[in-house]
């Protein structure tokens, strides 16, 4: 009896063993996965943010405050699809939220992709007037 | 007949202990090496990113407005083979050409895809560059909209750039990939 619960007692440890390296390796791969889909990410929302540096009026940043934008990222012959949001406020000098205008915008980029519940990478840039 | 039967039954247990602990070794010490290969790889994407990226945003710096970039030529493929440039390091003007060389022809599994390497060069003569880990290499000229123009009338400079790496064993090899982007809005373009 005791011997029979011994290699019982083997054979669990061995599997659960097992199991504890596979669910590792299924992490690791998720988060090189991850990894992978957040750089894309952020090229796509520092481009977007580029585009409005040199594409915007100051006056005007505030148009894009709640705006939501598809953009894909390609490379060859993958493409992936990202949602971008974009939020607009007024800072003071310290970079801390201003109820009223003041001469600097800060121009926040959120990316998105639908595998991951989270955003993949947030983009601020402050601009002055 | 019982002395037998427990014999046979203990060698089985052992061998199924075995087994699973040597099963689980071999997964651990593959999954190590692929983590290796992977973070090498991301490792010197990372370089060439970091050289991009500095660079790219110097684009025209202390030349004339018709001396910045001079001449972009993208391939078949859709990759740019040459991406010529001016820049001056505050004593000399340099003329910088990343060239994009074929390497080899690689078959893994149905795929069939073409590996480069980046060559940098200074006044024509080679000076860095990157891996011969390249899938794909692009740098685009932007205009204000985000649309590819004529390097002349570029505002933005983006790269995209992929690079491989082998997984698995000989019997069962897979490409792992690494991406990397970024768009730079060189000061000197504007």
């Amino acid at each position: 009896m005791a011997q029979s619960l011994l290699a019982f007692l083997a054979m669990m440890l061995a599997t659960i063993a097992a199991l504890n390296q596979y669910r590792a390796q299924m992490n690791t791969y998720e988060k090189l996965i991850h990894s992978e889909y957040e750089i894309m990410a952020n090229a796509v929302a520092i481009e977007q943010i580029e585009l409005l540096d040199i594409g915007t009026d100051w006056a005007d940043l505030e148009d894009v405050d709640g705006d939501t934008m598809q953009v894909a990222f390609s490379a060859g012959d993958l493409t992936v699809d990202f949602d971008l949001m974009f939020a607009v406020q007024y800072v003071d000098e310290n970079g801390d939220p201003s109820a009223s205008p003041t001469s600097i915008k800060e121009v926040q980029v959120m990316a998105f992709h639908d595998k991951f519940f989270l955003p993949m990478v947030t983009h601020t840039r402050l601009f002055s007037e | 007949m019982q002395f037998m039967l427990d014999h046979i039954a203990a060698a089985l247990v052992y061998m199924t202990v075995a087994f699973l602990i040597a099963f689980t070794q071999i997964r651990a010490t593959s999954e190590t090496i692929e983590q290796t290969i992977a973070y090498a790889s991301k490792k010197q994407i990372l370089e060439l990113a970091d050289l991009l990226e500095q660079e790219l945003a110097l684009i025209g710096e202390g030349m004339p407005p018709n001396q910045q970039i001079t001449n972009v030529v993208t391939n078949t493929q859709g990759e740019t083979t040459s991406f010529i440039f001016w820049r001056n390091d505050g004593i000399d003007d340099l003329l910088i050409e990343y060239r994009l060389v074929f390497v080899d022809s690689v078959t893994v599994g149905q795929d069939t895809f073409a590996l480069y390497r980046m060559d940098r060069y200074v006044n024509s003569v080679l000076d860095g560059g990157s891996q011969a880990t390249l899938k794909n290499f692009r740098l685009d000229p932007l205009n204000a909209s985000g649309n590819i123009v004529s390097p002349d009338a570029a505002k933005l400079v983006r790269a995209t750039v992929v690079s491989t790496y082998p997984l698995g064993d000989l019997d069962d090899m897979y490409i792992g990939q690494t991406h990397w982007g970024i768009t730079i809005q060189p000061m000197n373009l504007n």
